[in-house]
């Protein structure tokens, strides 16, 4: 299977060489780093994430202090969690992604390092139905406890055979009146 | 439970703050335990309003995609245009004519002037002011929104800005009367700031109430006049400068004390800067193309960017995944209301409802770009 991703989030060159340096001194072999002209590509070994998260945020001169986003694009084969940081100190941004597999849809939260994670996790793992391990709050966040699937995942149509019908009561809930 | 000396009991007792409830701005639960009249647990509840819009833009061109963008903030229409048609653009690496970068400006600011407009008004109608200030801001948020629709057709819902320009050009007259209303608002503001910034009930209800430490702030990922009224001085104008905004002198208004007396000034203050922003611009806006012509069915290059726009509640982003297709492969938005709002429990425990109230009023949501 080729994990050749036909999109990943780029970052200027020569802006985040310096940092990618860094990290690979610091943690050597966290960082996959793909290499695209003026472009870096840059991957993260999923089971060194919170190392790595770690370092970006708490290191002098990299301070990377906002987790401005997270978010999962879906590649049918595999997903790529992607995470997009900024230093408001140092004025840098960085994005790298996280590979996982269909099969296996696990990445480990990074809600230790930011709190920000907490939303933006839970809304991942309710849209596309990736499981964030050590997630303080693992509850649906966008649409309701019952629903089933992931809305946005590639099978998951908007054709009508999996159309919610509204005027269903989920289970769980009682229809006014009934006791 | 421990009786209080007088006798009476006090229990835990767990209220729903909404879905329907006038201080929500929209379908927002908040779920409070409330021991007496002290906040002890608050638990936000969203999603009432999902619409899945990331999912939409799957199935839509690129053009067409701008029109929902309107209904996130719905506030600021035009922010968040702006936003969308950056991230295409960049995935593109497309230039577009001067002169709509600056309309793109101008408009946003009118649009972030009007949105804090909303802002101070129904701030003070959290506050228990029963609209007398609505009722001003609204007034002049009037004149702004006939300006807009004499531009586009439309009030709210704009779709002005497009992939490659703007949707039309500045219809005869219209700079005269645009330069004339900035003229005239900073008395205006003026206006709003002589009922409410001294004004000794609303200082009691905000001073010193929900504070949030910057340091909370910045873990959250917190941003906008949220954040900036905690002290750090974050806008995506200076920090990531897109469009014609290093040309243009502008402040950026911070405070320190973090409470929502602070989120009030500094939107107010922000009012100010706006109109100097959009009065620079109409001095110097250049003449010349309003867009560039692209075939209806556009494909973008295969790439992914993620762009930003100061919106008026944030930093509005959008993540854009193309596989060179018609329409975006992935659509992802950074919608600032949300992100703020994750913050809200640790601003209201230990504040009674009526604060709870004001907080989620100072933090100025709104649904349609919380839910999307």
């Amino acid at each position: 299977m080729s994990w050749h991703s036909p999109a990943l989030p780029l970052n200027p060159r020569a802006e985040v060489e310096p940092i990618l340096q860094r990290l690979d001194s610091a943690l050597p072999g966290a960082a996959i780093t793909r290499v695209e002209g003026e472009q870096v590509a840059v991957r993260v070994d999923r089971d060194r994430l919170l190392e790595v998260c770690r370092f970006l945020k708490d290191t002098p001169g990299v301070e990377c202090d906002l987790l401005l986003a997270e978010t999962a694009v879906d590649w049918i084969d595999w997903f790529d969690v992607v995470y997009l940081l900024r230093s408001t100190t140092c004025r840098h941004d960085l994005a790298f992604t996280v590979l996982v597999s269909r099969d296996d849809p696990v990445v480990p939260s990074v809600f230790p390092v930011w709190g920000a994670a907490n939303w933006l996790e839970r809304e991942v793992s309710d849209l596309m139905g990736i499981r964030f391990t050590g997630h303080p709050d693992p509850r649906r966040i966008l649409t309701w406890d019952q629903f089933e699937g992931h809305p946005l995942r590639k099978d998951f149509g908007l054709g009508s055979d999996r159309d919610v019908a509204y005027n269903q009561v989920p289970p769980g809930y009682q229809k006014v009146g009934e006791e | 439970m421990e009786s209080p000396p007088n006798g009476m009991r006090s229990d835990r007792v767990t209220i729903n703050l909404g879905p329907q409830h006038p201080s929500t701005h929209g379908v927002f639960r908040l779920v409070l335990t409330l021991e007496g009249e002290m906040v002890v647990e608050a638990d936000a509840v969203v999603g009432y309003l999902h619409r899945g819009t990331e999912k939409l833009a799957e199935e839509g061109t690129y053009q067409q995609n701008v029109a929902y963008t309107d209904r996130l903030d719905y506030l600021s229409g035009m922010l968040n245009n702006f936003a969308y048609a950056l991230a295409v653009e960049k995935v593109d690496g497309m230039r577009i004519p001067e002169r709509a970068e600056y309309l793109r400006v101008i408009t946003g600011e009118m649009s972030r002037i009007a949105s804090h407009m909303v802002f101070v008004g129904t701030f003070a109608a959290d506050l228990g002011t029963y609209f007398t200030p609505l009722m001003y801001t609204f007034r002049d948020r009037e004149a702004i929104l006939d300006l807009l629709e004499v531009l586009c057709g439309a009030r709210l819902t704009f779709t002005y800005h497009r992939v490659g320009g703007v949707a039309s050009d500045a219809p005869p007259g219209w700079v005269d009367r645009c330069k004339e209303l900035m003229d005239r608002l900073p008395a205006k503001i003026d206006e709003y700031e002589a009922l409410l910034t001294n004004n000794e009930i609303v200082v009691n209800r905000t001073k010193g109430v929900g504070i949030l430490e910057p340091a909370l702030a910045l873990s959250y990922s917190v941003t906008g006049p949220v954040l900036r009224a905690s002290g750090v001085a974050y806008d995506v104008r200076r920090a990531k400068p897109y469009s014609i905004y290093p040309t243009l002198d502008f402040e950026i208004p911070t405070a320190r004390s973090g409470d929502c007396y602070d989120r009030y000034m500094v939107r107010v203050r922000e009012m100010r800067q706006s109109v100097r922003i959009v009065q620079q611009a109409l001095e110097r806006l250049p003449k010349g193309d309003f867009a560039i012509a692209l075939p209806r069915n556009y494909r973008v290059k295969p790439g992914a960017a993620y762009a930003s726009v100061e919106s008026s509640r944030g930093e509005l982003g959008f993540y854009i995944v193309s596989d060179g297709r018609i329409a975006p492969y992935r659509c992802f938005i950074r919608a600032p209301s949300f992100i703020n709002l994750g913050v809200l429990r640790h601003m209201t425990l230990g504040w009674k409802v009526a604060d709870a109230v004001a907080i989620l009023g100072s933090i100025d949501i709104v649904m349609g770009e919380v839910d999307r």
